[in-house]
């Protein structure tokens, strides 16, 4: 009885609510491409990147793969009349030491070499809230495997802290990278060295924060990110947190940019649409310029966090015993991607 | 079951012969009619006997008159459309006329006592000639109006059934001009116009939610449904409110005779209607109710997934009429319906509609028939978030009351005239957010929003001789939005945002906030270019004060409607529309060509990434432009034997356009641009063959252009997205065109009348696995290319077989 109602009920859950989802082939035939502008200017003292880039044709060759826009004059303005010239230091990227002053107004302007000029909205820089200690989490997630059967995985789950303030309470947007220690095992070693690899965690991952949906001046184990938590975590991990105060403008940008790569296909979709940033071409409004020229204030923290210190028991992927699985980089870790035998100089 | 035709040997004889003969032709066109035989009634009198119906919705019509002239003998039809008319045996001319029918005559030859039974068929404005039909009649041709469809249940029987049951707007796809966005799709959409533009009604109705279970079935009961009618090009004068079409579904009556019932059993839902006599012959029940039993089964599976899935949904209608007096009827229908929709813990979301009509209707003399309606109901969409620590319901609710009293009156023989007026209260709470258990959700409600949409109408419908007919009318409303609300005011020119917004003002209960008066003309013309063909032509204006606003792929369920307010114009449309119909082989055979263009002014639209949800200020969100639709649609209905072939074919584009002004930026730059529902090409062709008396195959193949998106044509970085897809402007693409085959093969009934009847019905849908695109969506993920996604609703053929039952 239970497999004939199992039958049924896949047949008409199939019906009524699985979709089907698969590849299709549209004929888009477009080779047009735009400017693409991503600076960042914050409060810290440090090397201020813009690059300037064409946008990728799609479906032709690697779709990432940007072209440098070389040869652009670009510096950035402020309200106190200071202009900081940017130099070129890879193509297509431009730099400059600086620190931006909370208060102040700033914007870019690029100079193209085809003469094309590109002007940024001017922002306020806002200051940043301090970050206080992560929350951190252990919860199991339960995922339907293809055979229908659940799997349940151990997850870690940060939640962001900060005092936000009663007054001038700016926009929110977090990002986080990380760091963990590899230790080399494997049978009968005997020099075995540690690396330090560096773990891209928010591609794509847009955490940002309305504080009008707070209440109160303290914001509590939002939630931010989740990664599995797995052998990274069997020594030390360094979370390097930013937390970034921005403009009303720029929280919606970041928002339509959440809507862009998180549709998924769903009924409640909605349409997509041209994400429009602060950029424009005096000469030419219509002209769309993509990405976004940002003026933050940022609170940076680091956290270290390792299995240990969260009760739980997390096994190395590299092994001395025997009849462990070896693994290749359990002996070369130097070969991992964005590795480093350069111990940081933070790390404890 | 109500027995409409009651007839002798003699008479089937006669009927046999009167069909094979072909002569099928319309009473209008003064048949002759022999009743009884000579050596059978030796009596010097002879009486005709019989009942009157309307073809249309199957009810009697009281009131008609029979007259046999040259002599003064006559009959009024009674309540139930009785009659009985005495007089010498003789030849005669038999003529009939009811209030809103052209008169129309035949030979009669009155030979001895007979019974004939007359179904007329109903005038797309009640105003329209009499047609005695038999069975085939040239209605088409001498309607009046141009782009009325009328689906009888036996035609929408005809086509292949999905999951086992005819379904009112899967068969009304079949009609030219007519589409939707696929499976999982709310509605429908006529000649490229919006699910919303469409004015529904079910016995009177309102109906604005018309589908189960995401679009695959209707909330119309099958067994119950008498007829439908779609206006798409000509509206008469009492409808109005919306842009696109008006939908009629009519309920039949239960049977004023006996007790009955009537149903179905299939893999996913079933159905029952019970009927019978309150009193005999004066007053009648029929109540109705279908369920789906999908939960059941979820629940026994050994899937995650499924066992916290839920689909359920039922509905439940009922019917009452009563003949109150030899000229009074009252009727009462009332239905609600509710659908509870959860795929694990993902979504759920549930809607519900209720609602109920009550008619009275009197005839003065015999000439003025009027008619009072109220109509009240609801129709509430819960949307759920069911993971997390946000969990929560989101709740948007529409109640509505309406009234409406009007009359038809027959001036002379070839002047009618249709006045009314009709009022409509809605109350909007267009949106509540509570949350659910431990939720960190904040609680939040919008004010409830008030419109009052009164009309007053007026139909005049001309005969000048048999070949000119001319309908000309107009329909005059008042819109009133109503506090309390409050209302922003925005910086005079510039975008209308938040960040914008520089004063507000407060409107006290029932305090005017907007209003706005709009005419809407009528004109139609029908010019008979022979006994079976006709030009007509049209032209209306519409007005629409109440909108859905959606910026989903589709309409869903859970999308909000809008009022007509101090920022939100009336949406207004201009239809014309000239058509050529011709009728061959005795009528049998039809076929039309209907050439359309519709312009809409102040046509709503969003912005990209409008957030209409829970938005105290939605006019931020929205952009207002003007539209157009233009086609041409092509009829066919041929027969062969016991094979009849339909088809139709439309060409259709729907455009809008939305300019750069000093409050809103423009889409695509200002340029015409498809809407979502512009799908140049639609094919239909339905085939049925009546193998036996008893079973018969049918079979729907369904085309139409894929409908336009939205893709990227590039892809840029920001900050740590490291590939965003760069949108095209909006609609310049499509998704893959669709098509699907559906066969359905029944048998029966069998078993003896008046005890058991039993049928089955076997049915494919989506023969050869066809994987139509719902929707298209595209993912960028790092490092890879972007890749379009198809969501096909519907990924695979589905089976069934359904049994139907009778006693």
């Amino acid at each position: 009885m239970k497999k004939i109602a199992t039958l049924f009920a896949l047949l008409l859950m199939s019906l009524l609510l699985v979709r089907c989802i698969d590849e299709v082939k549209l004929d888009i035939d477009s080779n047009r491409t735009w400017v693409n502008v991503d600076g960042l200017v914050t409060d810290s003292l440090q090397v201020q990147t813009i690059k300037i880039k064409r946008s990728a044709v799609i479906g032709v060759g690697n779709d990432n793969i940007l072209t440098p826009v070389e040869g652009c004059t670009v510096k950035v303005l402020d309200d106190g009349g200071q202009s900081f010239d940017f130099t070129e230091t890879e193509p297509g990227v431009y730099t400059h030491e600086m620190q931006g002053v909370p208060g102040r107004t700033y914007y870019m302007e690029a100079k193209l070499p085809d003469g094309k000029t590109i002007l940024s909205r001017p922002s306020v820089l806002m200051k940043a809230p301090p970050l206080l200690p992560i929350t951190a989490e252990v919860t199991q997630k339960t995922t339907i495997g293809t055979n229908g059967r659940a799997i349940t995985t151990n997850q870690l789950s940060l939640g962001m802290n900060t005092e936000i303030g009663a007054s001038e309470r700016p926009y929110l947007r977090w990002r986080a990278t990380g760091e963990y220690e590899f230790k080399e095992a494997y049978p009968m070693a005997l020099n075995t060295k540690t690396c330090y690899i560096k773990n891209n965690l928010d591609f794509n991952n847009i955490k940002i924060f309305d504080p009008s949906e707070l209440e109160g001046t303290s914001l509590k184990d939002e939630p931010f990110l989740n990664t599995a938590f797995d052998y990274r975590f069997a020594d030390q991990y360094c979370f390097h947190l930013f937390q970034y105060a921005m403009s009303e403008d720029e929280y919606q940008y970041w928002e339509q940019m959440r809507d862009i790569v998180t549709i998924d296909g769903s009924l409640f979709d909605p349409p997509p649409g041209t994400v429009q940033g602060n950029l424009y071409d005096p000469n030419d409004p219509d002209e769309l310029i993509l990405g976004y020229f940002s003026v933050a204030g940022v609170a940076y923290s680091r956290e270290f966090v390792n299995a240990n210190s969260l009760g739980f028991f997390v096994e190395p992927r590299c092994s001395s015993l025997p009849f462990r699985p070896q693994y290749p980089d359990c002996r070369a870790c130097e070969t991992i991607l964005f590795s480093s035998l350069e111990k940081p100089l933070y790390w404890p | 079951m109500v027995r409409l035709i009651f007839f002798n040997m003699k008479q089937q004889f006669f009927t046999l012969g009167f069909l094979l003969l072909g002569l099928l032709k319309t009473f209008a066109q003064t048949e002759t009619i022999v009743v009884g035989e000579a050596n059978k009634s030796p009596s010097k009198q002879a009486t005709l006997s019989g009942r009157v119906f309307d073809a249309a919705n199957g009810e009697p019509i009281a009131g008609a008159v029979l007259q046999l002239k040259p002599s003064d003998n006559h009959a009024v039809t009674e309540a139930d459309g009785r009659f009985k008319v005495t007089a010498a045996v003789g030849d005669y001319t038999l003529e009939i006329s009811y209030l809103g029918y052209e008169n129309s005559t035949a030979n009669l030859q009155l030979r001895g006592n007979g019974e004939r039974d007359f179904r007329l068929a109903e005038s797309a404005i009640a105003l329209e000639q009499v047609t005695v039909t038999e069975t085939r009649n040239n209605d088409n041709v001498r309607e009046v109006l141009a782009g009325v469809e009328q689906l009888s249940i036996e035609r929408m029987q005809r086509q292949a059934k999905f999951l086992g049951e005819t379904d009112v707007l899967r068969s009304l796809q079949s009609v030219s001009g007519v589409t939707s966005v696929g499976e999982g799709a709310s509605g429908f959409n006529v000649r490229g116009g919006n699910t919303d533009e469409n004015l529904i009604l079910m016995d009177g109705n309102l109906v604005f939610n018309p589908v189960h279970a995401l679009g695959f079935f209707s909330l119309f009961h099958p067994d119950m449904v008498q007829g439908v009618t779609l206006f798409k090009g000509g509206v008469p004068a009492k409808y109005g409110g919306r842009l696109s079409s008006v939908l009629d579904v009519k309920l039949r009556e239960g049977d004023d005779q006996r007790l009955s019932a009537k149903g179905g059993v299939g893999i996913a839902t079933s159905r029952l209607v019970l009927e019978g006599p309150i009193v005999k012959d004066k007053a009648s029940f029929i109540v109705g109710a279908r369920a789906s039993y999908v939960d059941w089964m979820l629940k026994r599976t050994n899937n995650v997934d499924l066992r916290k899935s839920q689909a359920f949904f039922y509905d439940l209608t009922a019917k009452v009429d009563a003949r109150l007096t030899k000229t009074t009827k009252f009727g009462f229908t009332a239905f609600n319906t509710h659908d509870d929709f959860q795929f694990a813990d993902e979504v759920k979301f549930e809607y519900a509609t209720s609602s109920a009509n009550a008619y009275l209707k009197q005839l003065i003399g015999q000439k003025i028939n009027l008619t009072a309606q109220v109509n009240a109901g609801e129709y509430q969409s819960d949307l759920y978030d069911v993971n997390g620590n946000d969990q929560s319901q989101f709740t948007n609710r529409i109640r509505f009351l309406r009234g409406n009293f009007g009359g038809v009156a027959q001036l002379t023989k070839a002047y009618n005239m249709e006045a009314g007026v009709e009022q409509t209260r809605y109350r909007v709470s267009p949106g509540k957010l509570a949350p659910l258990s431990d939720s960190n959700v904040k609680p939040d409600q919008l004010a409830d929003q008030e419109g009052f949409e009164t009309s007053f109408y007026l139909n005049n419908q001309v005969a000048f001789g048999e070949k000119i007919e001319v309908m000309l009318g107009g329909r005059y409303t008042i819109f009133q939005n109503r506090g309390p609300e409050q209302v922003y005011l925005y910086e005079p020119g510039k975008p209308k945002r938040e960040q914008t917004i520089v004063d507000s003002l407060s409107f006290a209960e029932g305090e005017e906030i907007a209003s706005y008066t709009g005419f809407e003309p009528r004109f139609s013309l029908r010019v008979s270019t022979g006994e079976n063909s006709s030009i007509k032509a049209g032209y209306n204006r519409s007005y629409q004060y109440f909108s859905q606003v959606s910026n989903t792929a589709s309409a869903t369920p859970i999308d909000i409607w809008q009022l007509s307010n101090y920022h939100v114009k009336p949406q207004r449309a201009d239809n014309f529309s000239v058509g050529y119909h011709h009728n061959f082989n005795e009528n049998i055979d039809q076929t039309y060509l209907t050439v359309f263009y519709r312009k809409i002014e102040n046509l709503i639209d969003y912005k990209d990434f409008a957030k209409l949800l829970l938005n105290r200020h939605i006019e931020t969100e929205l952009v207002t432009g003007k539209g157009k639709a233009y086609g041409v649609e092509f009829y066919l209905k041929k027969s062969l034997r016991q094979h009849q072939f339909e088809l139709n074919y439309t060409y259709s584009r729907t455009l809008r356009q939305v300019v750069r002004s000093e409050v809103q930026a423009p889409i695509n730059r200002g340029d015409w641009y498809p809407s979502n529902y512009d799908k140049p090409h639609s094919f239909n062709l339905n085939y049925f063959w009546q193998i036996k008396p008893k079973s018969s195959l049918s079979a729907n193949f369904t085309y139409s252009t894929g409908r336009p998106t939205t893709a990227p044509v590039s892809s840029f970085s920001s900050g740590n997205v490291l590939t965003a897809p760069v949108y095209s402007e909006r609609n310049q693409f499509r998704i893959p065109d669709y098509h699907r085959l559906d066969v359905a093969y029944s048998v029966g009934p069998w078993g003896k009348k008046e005890r058991w009847r039993n049928s089955l019905t076997f049915s494919i849908y989506n023969l050869y696995f066809r994987k139509n695109a719902f929707s298209v969506f595209f993912r960028q993920n790092p490092f890879q290319s972007v890749t379009a996604y198809r969501v096909a609703v519907l990924g695979s053929m589905f089976p069934a077989v359904t049994y139907d039952f009778e006693f």
